[in-house]
């Protein structure tokens, strides 16, 4: 979203959950983009030695361009160094360790010495739905602080549990929980990847979609625009109440406050604004929503922007 | 009428007879020239007679009390060249708010912080523990100034986080601590800002703790007092007569000197000022150095050092070396100063008489710091003042000589001399290579440098005696474990480190260290012959039975010299101030 920004995504979960099978997919699915993941343990990933072109200080470059380490002790001094790799990284998987808080991490991420470099994304934990529910002690309360610092829960082994089973879990990870179920750790493009922002205006409506629905995608895109500059407290009441179907929501927003334009990123829950430098791009309000397939709260959500309008003078 | 005060001077009036004499024991002196004694006399404090019991009849007098050792081992105290009882202690013992709830639901810590508030009125600050992250998410709720003003709007409050070092404060705490959009962040740590605006959250992260604790109060010198108090008692009862409480500022001396005062103080004292705010704020930092550390001073108490942190630790690899660390490109660590700061500082201190003591856990640390005390040397000549370079995890085999060349004490701390599972895990990040030569006290000895010990408790145990047991086998103290970290050395060279070593360290190596004629009578009497039977899991279950300062009996564990009429401060079991390792 900001080019000027490396994105991070951290992935947590607890042993066992399928963190590794997870990582690997994103592995592979690196081709052609600049990905670094750093990970706890390089021989878990199982990475054929073919494919690994180099090694210099334990950071191994894969032919499809990705580049792989193990977690350094020094988080901080480790992805400085990563922050000055040429040609500049686009993205940072980093792995929790599967009996630690994510906590700890995401609060790396925000040092002051990071935080004009990367940007923390999101935050995946991986839930093991066959062993989630039976946790005890510090177990529990670990997977409970993973769970919570997620902003997207991949609710993972769906296939060996029952449908009963499957109620329960969701309704411990709560109603205001991104879960999103799957049998391999499979996890869409769309939850994880930047998709190109088309932010040119349209000539059409208010709101409309942008994504096709007919080649059996799981979820569905949608842009929303406007000339109007957006009431800060509104946008943020907006967000916080946005529902559990809709996954992420991105754009440029113009604020009333003082009449800027900012970057827009929502993730789950969280939110987080960045002042956009590009004047040109600062003319409108343009955010583009992804939700689940089949989501049909749109008209409401565009009504719920429209009340966040100013009228300029 | 109260004792009266009974220092000595060039004129005194002495006494011609002992005032006890210890006969009969196994006398380890640390004399090379009279290495072994069978009795001591003591007078006024001071040994007057360190030979055989026949020898020592003329200074039995009429008044003298003769106990009888009946053959145990008695040696010089031992000296614990680094240690932090307040820190590890004070924290048990202040009235801070402790929710005691251990997933509290914001609900739950709305009522205690109104409980608290409830039964301790007025406009002070509310500072405590625990709050969890997840259960303000898993409500709905995020932590910050905005839900703690919701709860407590008027009085400052500062919550620390249960596992990972995120501090909650409130509008109050902020204001007063004086952050705002406009405050920079510390170089080890952040205040989370809002997006749009740059102010605070209230969430304070890492290093950025130090910036509210500097607002807040004190610790009180009660609670200092009582922390100090327990560490002494248990110094004393395990036989340690002279120790380096290091980091302290006006509050905590204020607490030693009225232990002192008290008569409690029974261990001397070297206080090192801190030179940093990192650990507490030290007040009146500038007045102790140029000269208020005198109004403390006495016979156990002294606050002529300094103590600062030049680098980091090993776990997040922030010692600082002189290459890079193991699987990185060129990653050395950090130095928290620059040499240049350390130079003026350590040439100023040393003019002024003040020791320095530099925690340097990398050898690039400590290479700094001798090319600093090399140009106070310079610059000053020798001042007499022997400064000490703390911890010394990792020393560059060039600058074992210069500990003997330069007047610098090589310090090192039991925290990972063994292997535990800790410090296995730990220390493995400095790589095989370097763990090989990790706490060199051979290398120092036989270089010619003063090595000495310092526990640095809480970090690890304050127990001198598993430290002296594991210098002589560097293993484990509870297994049969083989593995072993570093070199090992003597008994009798762990012997000397504990005791004239030490003596050398506090600027005392003339009064005490060593049992021998005109010291002062610092001494132990202990349940074992050391020598008796090979060092592992032997040493370290020594129980000391008797404990002497300046002549003063402080610690008899069965009162038996109470039949003598003598009254040790302190009597039975040592306290227990920790778990088991």
């Amino acid at each position: 979203m900001d080019a000027q920004r490396i994105a991070v995504t951290v992935v947590s979960g607890f042993l066992g959950a399928g963190k590794t099978t997870l990582l690997n997919r994103m592995v592979r699915r690196a081709e052609g983009s600049r990905l670094a993941v750093i990970v706890n343990d390089f021989g878990e990933l199982n990475i054929d030695a073919a494919i690994v072109s180099e090694v210099t200080d334990a950071v191994y470059s894969l032919q499809n361009g990705c580049i792989c380490c193990t977690v350094q002790e020094d988080l901080l001094a480790q992805l400085a160094s990563l922050a000055q790799l040429e040609p500049r990284l686009e993205r940072i998987v980093i792995e929790c360790s599967g009996v630690s808080d994510p906590q700890r991490i995401v609060q790396t991420l925000a040092y002051p010495q990071l935080r004009s470099q990367m940007q923390l994304d999101m935050v995946i934990t991986v839930v093991d739905a066959t062993r989630h529910l039976q946790l005890e002690g510090e177990y529990a309360r670990l997977a409970r602080a993973q769970v919570a610092a997620a902003d997207l829960l991949l609710l993972n082994k769906t296939d060996l549990v029952d449908e009963p089973q499957l109620q329960a879990l969701r309704e411990a990870l709560g109603q205001r929980t991104r879960v999103h179920e799957s049998v391999q750790a499979q996890l869409p493009d769309a939850l994880w990847l930047d998709t190109e922002l088309d932010l040119e205006p349209r000539a059409l409506k208010p709101l409309t979609r942008v994504s096709a629905d007919d080649h059996g995608e799981m979820f569905s895109s949608w842009l929303w625009q406007s000339d109007e500059a957006l009431d800060i407290e509104g946008l943020r009441g907006w967000l916080q109440a946005l529902p559990s179907d809709v996954f992420r929501v991105k754009g440029l927003v113009v604020l009333a406050q003082g009449n800027k334009a900012h970057w827009l990123q929502h993730v789950g829950t969280r939110s987080q604004f960045l002042p956009a430098t590009d004047e040109a791009q600062a003319r409108a309000t343009r955010l583009v929503f992804i939700a689940r397939r089949g989501f049909d709260g749109w008209d409401a959500l565009g009504r719920g922007l429209d009340a966040c309008k100013v009228i300029r003078p | 009428m109260a004792e009266s005060d009974n220092f000595s001077s060039t004129h005194s009036v002495q006494g011609t007879y002992a005032d006890l004499i210890l006969a009969n024991g196994r006398i380890h002196t640390q004399d090379p020239a009279n290495p072994w004694a069978e009795a001591l006399a003591i007078r006024d404090g001071k040994l007057i007679g360190v030979a055989s019991l026949g020898e020592l009849e003329a200074f039995k007098g009429p008044n003298t009390r003769v106990h009888d050792l009946q053959g145990a081992f008695c040696m010089p105290g031992l000296h614990d060249m680094h240690t932090h009882p307040d820190l590890a202690l004070a924290p048990r013992y202040s009235d801070d708010l402790d929710v005691g709830i251990e997933d509290p639901t914001p609900q739950q810590l709305r009522e205690s912080i109104l409980a608290y508030a409830d039964s301790h009125p007025g406009d002070g600050w509310i500072y405590g523990q625990y709050w969890v992250r997840y259960t303000f998410r898993e409500a709905g709720l995020t932590p910050g100034r905005a839900w703690l003003d919701s709860v407590m709007p008027d009085r400052p409050v500062a919550l620390l986080d249960r596992m990972w070092g995120t501090m909650m404060v409130n509008s109050k705490a902020l204001e007063l601590a004086g952050i705002d959009r406009h405050t920079a962040d510390p170089r080890n740590g952040y205040f989370e800002r809002d997006d749009l605006t740059g102010e605070p959250t209230g969430l304070m992260i890492d290093g950025a703790y130090a910036m509210i604790h500097a607002a807040m109060p004190p610790t009180p010198v009660s609670v200092l007092r009582r922390a100090y108090r327990d560490g002494v008692h248990f110094q004393s009862s395990r036989g340690v007569t002279a120790s380096k409480y290091v980091h302290v500022c006006e509050q905590r001396l204020q607490a030693l000197k009225e232990l002192d005062d008290s008569g409690e103080l029974t261990v001397r004292i070297e206080a090192a000022i801190s030179w940093q705010d990192d650990i507490f704020p030290v007040r009146r930092r500038w007045e102790l150095l140029a000269g208020e550390r005198h109004y403390y001073r006495s016979a156990r108490l002294s606050a002529n050092a300094v103590k600062f942190h030049f680098d980091g630790t090993v776990e997040p690899k922030s010692s600082y070396l002189l290459t890079p660390w193991p699987q990185e490109s060129s990653w050395r660590g950090k130095l928290n100063l620059t040499p240049e700061h350390i130079t003026d500082m350590v040439v100023d201190m040393d003019r002024k008489g003040i020791r320095v003591i530099a925690h340097c856990t990398g050898d690039g640390a400590s290479d700094v710091f001798l090319d600093a005390v090399a140009e106070a040397r310079r610059r000053n000549g020798f001042s007499g003042v022997r400064h000490q370079c703390a911890h010394s995890t990792l020393l560059h085999p060039g600058n074992l000589p210069r500990f003997k060349e330069l007047n610098v004490i090589a310090e090192f701390s039991p925290a990972a001399w063994y292997p535990t599972p800790f410090a296995s895990g730990a220390r493995s990040g400095y790589g095989q290579e370097r763990l090989k030569r990790i706490y060199d006290f051979k290398g120092v000895l036989e270089a010619g440098g003063t090595a000495v010990m310092g526990t640095d408790w809480p970090v690890a145990s304050i127990d001198p005696w598993l430290a002296l047991e594991t210098m002589v086998t560097r293993q484990n103290p509870w297994n049969d474990d083989p593995a072993c970290f570093g070199d090992p050395i003597s008994l009798e060279q762990a012997l000397s480190v504990i005791t004239r070593n030490g003596a050398v360290a506090m600027g005392l190596e003339k009064t005490t260290g060593s049992l021998e004629v005109g010291k002062s009578a610092d001494l132990i009497v202990i349940d074992r012959d050391l020598f008796a039977e090979p060092a592992r899991n032997y040493i370290h279950q020594t129980q000391v039975l008797l404990t002497f300062v300046e002549g003063q009996l402080v610690y008899d564990r069965h009162s038996t010299l109470q039949a003598l009429g003598l009254k040790a401060v302190w009597q039975g079991e040592p306290p227990v101030l920790e778990g088991k390792a």
